[in-house]
């Protein structure tokens, strides 16, 4: 067994559990929480199959990923903005404010 | 859930008997490491190889933050304003330090992990904690030249690209004897318009105007004053 396989199933255990999340939570910030999780899988099991080398881990997956951070943070924030305008715009109704 | 177990399970079965050596593209990286000017492996792939990779990405987060700029509305709840003494006392300490951190970042970019995403995440997360303390963080800037401030970064690596395009024949291709200065330019900026985007992501709550800063300079928000 190595490390890349260890960290590789990790992160696929990780993307099933968000995607268990987005599907089975009721509240918008909760799955778009679940879709981080989700991600944070990808993210690890990408950056695991990169040290499957010899000498120095790939590189560009490293970079890849750092790039896929930023951009899912770009995301995760729009995400927010928009749960907290649909939030503003149905204040009314308990769809978005209630417990689950 | 019995769904994603399979799901799990068919996606472990695939990603666990992967073999131990798999393709790799940091030979191709060392043996090009040169050419950039830069000896940091990760930095020289985002910013030379895979310029492209770089510049719509730090593009995504410019657009992210100009569409939440653009659904702000005085009906949406303010995010919660902390306030305290010792909270005060740290977040001026965070402050200084976070800049002085941020341009080590970036210096350590070239030869060693760090870079402007880095640097970027300390500036924009010392900027956060200053607006979610209740600090007008930007309060003494005009919001002009906030906006001007975040699109730098992209602007300036836009125009290096078409310099590049201009002069060499190709988009993002940088002077070779230049090329280090170039990447440590880039980089500079990038950081700047970075932080600065990370904290436009807040949406409003970072103006002046918010509820809970020191210096309130518009006196047209006037709701959600009383979540502080």
């Amino acid at each position: 067994m190595s490390e890349a396989a260890l960290y590789g199933t990790l992160g696929v255990l990780l993307f099933s559990l968000g995607l268990y999340g987005v599907i089975a939570r009721r509240l918008a910030l909760r799955k778009l929480i679940a879709v981080n999780v989700m991600i944070s899988g990808v993210f690890l099991t990408f950056i695991a199959s990169g040290t499957r080398v010899s000498g120095t881990p790939d590189p560009v997956a490293q970079a890849i990923v750092l790039t896929g951070i930023v951009v899912t943070l770009g995301g995760t924030a729009l995400g927010l903005a928009l749960i907290r305008r649909i939030r503003a715009l149905t204040r009314d109704s308990d769809r978005y404010d209630g417990a689950e | 859930m019995a769904g994603c177990t399979g799901l799990a399970v068919v996606l472990a079965s695939v990603v666990w008997p992967l073999p131990e050596t798999g393709p790799s593209l940091a030979p191709l990286v060392e043996t090009s490491l040169a050419d950039t000017g830069v000896s940091s492996r990760v930095t020289a792939v985002l910013l030379a190889f895979r310029g492209y990779d770089t510049l719509l990405e730090v593009t995504v987060l410019f657009v992210a933050a100009v569409a939440i700029r653009s659904m702000s509305s005085k009906s949406a709840p303010h995010p919660a304003h902390v306030r305290g003494r010792a909270l005060h006392a740290l977040l001026r300490l965070i402050a200084p330090l976070a800049i002085l951190l941020a341009a080590y970042f970036v210096w350590l970019g070239s030869h060693a992990p760090g870079g402007a995403f880095q640097a970027g995440a300390v500036l924009g997360g010392a900027g956060i904690a200053l607006a979610l303390g209740g600090v007008a963080v930007l309060g003494a800037v005009p919001p002009t030249a906030v906006r001007a401030l975040a699109a730098l970064g992209p602007g300036v690596f836009v125009g290096v690209g078409v310099g590049g395009l201009l002069a060499d024949g190709a988009f993002l291709r940088y002077p070779p004897e230049f090329a280090s200065l170039t990447i440590f330019a880039i980089e500079a900026v990038l950081t700047v318009s970075i932080g600065l985007a990370l904290l436009l992501l807040l949406g409003e709550a970072w103006s002046p105007a918010a509820p809970g800063s020191q210096e309130p300079t518009d006196s047209g928000d006037t709701n959600g004053g009383g979540r502080a």
